[in-house]
Order: C-alpha cells, then structure tokens, then sequence
C-alpha cells in the first residue's frame, strides 16, 4: 500500500538532485545574495581586513545587523577553512546538489504530519515539482524576495533560498507535530529550528513571525497549499 | 517525537531538523563568542 508512495518520495528526491543539479548552471533571482555570501564566507575564512571587504560596506551602509549573528556563514567559512577549498566552489556548485534532496522530504514530512496519510504526502511531493518547474522566476536583479519561483526549491545557495526552500518547511513540519503531539520534546525542536531560521534569514527577530507569512508569500508554496486543500 | 510509527523518512526529517538547528544555532553562538569584536 505504502510502497508506491514511497517509491515516488524516492523518484522525487532524485529528480530534485538533478534538477538542482542542472539549475545550478542557471542564476535567477538572488545571484547577487550569492557573490555577497561567498564574499563574507571569504572573509571570515581567511581573515581579510574589514575596511576592504565590499560585501561588509554594503551590509555598514544598508545596516544589515544580523549579519553579526549570522551562524550559517560562519558554518560555511568554517568548511572552507578546514577543507581548503574555495567558498565559489562549496557555494555556488557544490551546496544545491548536497542538499536539494532534503527539501522534497522536508515537504513529505509536513504534509505528513498535516495528514497523516502517506499516500496524500506522497502526491503532495508531485504537485510540488510539478508546480516548482512551472513556476517561473523573476530574472537576477529584478523585483522581489516576496516573489519567490523555482529557488523555493531547487536552489540551496543563499542564506534566502536555505531559510525558504529548506528550514521554512522543516519549522512548520515541527510546528505542526508539537500541535498533534503536544509533547515536550517537540517544542524543543520547534524552538531549536525556528532560532535558526531567526539566525539565518532575518532582519531581526521578526522573522520568527515571519515565517507562515514568507511560506504563503512564495508563489510555489501558495499554489501548492490551495492544491493540497482541494486534493484532501 | 521519534515516535516508532514514524516512517524512516520522517524520522531522518527529524534528525536533519534538530542537525541543523544545532549547527546553524551553535555557528551563531561561536561567532558572537569566539570573534574579536572588531571582525563583528
């Protein structure tokens, strides 16, 4: 009964992996985020003076404060330190294709435990790439966070597309098991999951709120929520 | 939360979940404590 469910979860992720792959070769909306993130990565990997940094000025003249609590990057300068290759070369190719596969599970798991129906979360996945390959994206440089596309899926290389494509799934999937559970520990993950998707993506603690609001706000995730409704 | 009936996908979700907030949580801590302010 499950196994064809789970066969599709399967063909899924692997379609993730090579669409993510491919898209990879593409730059859409958030490039520059991109050459900001490697840029700060560099910095903090090889300690380069402040006062020659573009990325830093940029962030002193727009006052992005939360670049100073910004624990991802500082995960990320830490691999590129230890492993001794360039920050271009872990974030912009090799990110998306290590881990694009968790965002269709991310997916399973919420509908998962919206539903409790492995064969509707399942289905749910479908619609997701279906709609993620349809969905089109605004050209890098033009208009709009509040309008995401396809990154809301396939791309995992900036602190924006992480926090939508990946933890944004991932808190509400633990949101909603702390509803059905109401068990302690999973208000500990909760906490824990939605922190970082505070530390990551956020001017300021806003974001811990923000986080339902940035879901609907993104294309891909409210077409495939009113889809989800009329499909269960 | 690691409930039995969990499929083995949920059950990765949710040690992703708890890896990366740890991660992610722990790099923010290690930043604010560990940087010269002057690097901030």
């Amino acid at each position: 009964m499950t196994l064809p469910a789970y066969m599709l979860l399967a063909g899924v992720c692997l379609l993730f992996i090579g669409i993510g792959w491919e898209r990879n070769h593409l730059r859409f909306d958030g490039y520059e985020d991109q050459t900001l993130l490697v840029s700060l990565t560099d910095w903090w990997a090889n300690k380069v003076p402040p006062e020659n940094l573009v990325s830093r000025n940029i962030g002193e003249v727009n006052a992005l404060t939360y670049w100073s609590t910004d624990g991802m990057t500082y995960v990320l300068a830490t691999w590129v330190w230890s492993g001794g290759f360039s920050a271009v070369q872990l974030i912009w190719y090799a990110l998306t294709p290590l881990f694009v596969w968790l965002v269709p599970l991310a997916h399973f798991a919420l509908a998962l435990q919206v539903t409790k129906r492995e064969d509707t979360a399942a289905a749910a996945l479908g619609m997701t790439l279906i709609l993620a390959l349809t969905t089109s994206n605004s050209i890098s440089g033009g208009s709009g966070s509040l309008a995401l596309g396809q990154e809301a899926a396939f791309q995992l290389n900036t602190l924006r597309t992480f926090s939508n494509a990946l933890i944004l799934p991932l808190a509400l999937s633990a949101f909603f098991a702390l509803l059905r559970t109401q068990e302690r520990r999973c208000l500990v993950a909760t906490a824990l999951i939605l922190l970082a998707l505070a530390l990551v993506h956020p001017p300021a603690p806003t974001s811990m709120f923000r986080g339902v609001f940035s879901f609907f706000s993104s294309r891909l995730h409210a077409s495939l929520f009113i889809l989800f409704c009329f499909y269960t | 939360m690691l409930h039995t009936a969990d499929p083995l996908a949920v059950r990765l979700i949710w040690i992703a979940t708890c890896g990366l907030g740890v991660t992610i949580v722990s790099g923010a801590v290690a930043r604010l404590t560990l940087v010269p302010p002057r690097y901030m």
